[in-house]
């Protein structure tokens, strides 16, 4: 794969190549455009185009950036086009525009045992989190479930649910900390 | 920042809140920086969770999908051909949007059944589950472990029928139309009342308790006629009925009913009613029970095996109530202080032994 940062270059890849960069980047992706959309089967349909664009103009392209940079500016500029088109104000957002967070697009490839770390440690932070709270969290999180269908399914009432989201998201807020969130947002 | 609206917006963040709450929540965020900085840590912390999930988002089944349109498009190049592959990529985007339907449904749980002659509504309760719902003409069910509730989709109409496999506990709405439960042996049917009826097919009794009012059960209720017979059962009373245990019977067929060894209705006081009634706020209340009756129940409550290692525990009585016991684990120790058994639990799988003392009465 070429990483040439070159102007005159054309970035290329044949298939094998191609299908390493889509593996790897295809996740970290779908998280950033998720950060933008908080919508995860729209994000996920956002990084399939993102790499299917790179992959069609195969040859044809030259960016100064590496790939992974190129494709994460990518992916934020379809995200701030979705939103714009759907006309839907995403609060976080315009957090980000007002602190000029958007322009830290990640230039480099993140460091795969970092990212290890930190899941680790976020799956630790979610294994603290008391039972009952912890599969509530999990079931709204992985699962799709409303809060009405957890409620049914573990027989208890939707406020109780809702207690647990909000227990379960305060108890990671804490003991993940807000410096993990700006590494996050760095790293990806 | 009072408690509420960080439930609000939590909900917000995590996509739970409807139309109004997500205007208000909106307007909270915007208006207050208190409400913002909240918001903002805890979209964070929702992002964060996304993380830790290996395989939540799979690259592999990504990539495939991509590589079965890169294949098809391949077949033809040039300007156009890219034009409609970026058309198509829209109506993509929009196709995933009307399939990502508001509400999910686990499909074991409730499905449409559609044959050429009816349609009906089927909720299957797993074990481990209990199940609340509201039938479309207003009626409160609950639906114990690994039971199963149909009723036809015009159910409501003309008639108000509804077919039971397990146990579940009505709460009738009132109106013209008659209420009936079908089980695979009797009827139980009336209007405006409060029962519950046992119906397990893997049991080797059926009982209908009633609350409030009077429901009348058809069936066969003796051994000597072959005619289906009507008894009712008043407010608070139960109908119990027994077959004879052994291995012949443990699949009982409609047309079999020859095991019947017991037949009765009984009068109960309302703690009594709770021992029918109390699983439906998790509360279980044996009194008197036999170990043979109660591991059934917290099989089906747990969603565990249970294994008697001495056959004759069968036949051991326990008095007890455990109410919001929420693991088996937590229920089986309560038990072991006041009977001489032991358990070992592997799994799903649990072996309960007698504990030979040595001042046992065989001694």
């Amino acid at each position: 794969m070429n990483h040439n940062h070159s102007e005159f270059k054309f970035w290329n890849a044949d298939v094998k190549e191609f299908e390493l960069l889509f593996k790897s980047h295809y996740v970290k992706l779908t998280f950033y455009a998720n950060k933008f959309l908080n919508d995860i089967d729209i994000s996920k349909e956002i990084a399939s185009e993102a790499l299917t664009f790179l992959w069609e103009k195969r040859g044809s392209l030259s960016f100064t950036t590496s790939v992974t940079a190129y494709l994460y500016k990518m992916v934020q500029n379809k995200c701030l086009n979705y939103l714009k088109h759907q006309r839907i104000e995403n609060e976080y957002v315009s957090y980000m525009i007002r602190n000029k967070l958007l322009d830290e697009v990640p230039e480099h490839e993140t460091n795969p045992y970092h990212e290890k770390e930190l899941a680790e440690q976020i799956r630790k932070a979610i294994d603290t989190l008391p039972e009952k709270c912890k599969l509530v969290f999990e079931m709204s999180r992985f699962e799709y479930l409303k809060n009405r269908e957890i409620a049914e399914k573990l027989n208890i009432s939707q406020n109780t649910v809702e207690r647990h989201i909000t227990i379960a998201i305060e108890k990671l807020r804490i003991s993940l900390g807000y410096t993990i969130s700006i590494l996050i947002a760095m790293a990806q | 920042m009072k408690e509420i609206d960080k439930v609000l917006i939590t909900k917000y963040v995590t996509r739970q809140a409807n139309e109004e709450e997500v205007a208000l929540a909106k307007y909270l965020i915007s208006t207050s920086e208190i409400h913002e900085e909240f918001y903002i840590q805890v979209y964070e912390s929702w992002q964060q969770s996304l993380h830790y999930k290996i395989g939540y988002i799979d690259s592999e089944k990504a990539y495939t999908e991509f590589m079965h349109k890169s294949n098809t498009r391949d077949s033809g190049k040039g300007i156009i051909k890219q034009m409609s592959w970026r058309k198509l990529s829209i109506a993509a985007v929009l196709l995933v949007l009307c399939a990502v339907s508001p509400y999910y449904f686990d499909k074991r749980q409730f499905k449409v059944n559609s044959t050429s002659e009816m349609a009906f509504s089927e909720i299957k309760v797993p074990k481990g589950f209990v199940r609340k719902l509201v039938l479309p003409d207003g009626t409160k069910v609950s639906v114990n472990a690994g039971s199963t509730l149909k009723y036809n989709i015009d159910f409501g109409k003309k008639t108000r029928t509804v077919h039971l496999s397990g146990e579940a506990y009505f709460d009738i709405a009132k109106g013209d139309v008659p209420f009936i439960v079908n089980t695979d042996n009797y009827t139980i049917r009336d209007i405006g009342t409060v029962f519950n009826v046992k119906a397990y097919s893997d049991d080797l009794s059926f009982e209908t308790m009633v609350v409030e009012g009077e429901v009348q059960i058809e069936g066969k209720l003796t051994i000597d006629s072959d005619k289906p017979q009507k008894v009712s059962v008043k407010k608070q009373q139960v109908f119990k009925l027994n077959y004879a245990s052994g291995e012949t019977v443990q699949n009982l067929s409609a047309n079999d009913f020859s095991d019947i060894i017991e037949v009765k209705v009984q009068k109960l006081t309302p703690s009594q009613v709770e021992e029918y009634a109390g699983w439906t706020e998790d509360l279980l209340v044996f009194e008197g029970k036999s170990f043979h009756e109660i591991i059934k129940i917290m099989e089906r409550r747990y969603d565990v095996d249970i294994v008697l290692e001495d056959s004759n525990l069968r036949n051991y009585e326990y008095t007890g109530s455990f109410r919001n016991i929420d693991s088996v684990e937590k229920a089986l120790k309560i038990m072991k202080e006041t009977t001489d058994i032991e358990y070992n639990k592997k799994g799903r799988e649990i072996t309960i032994r007698r504990i030979d003392n040595l001042n046992d009465e065989g001694l």
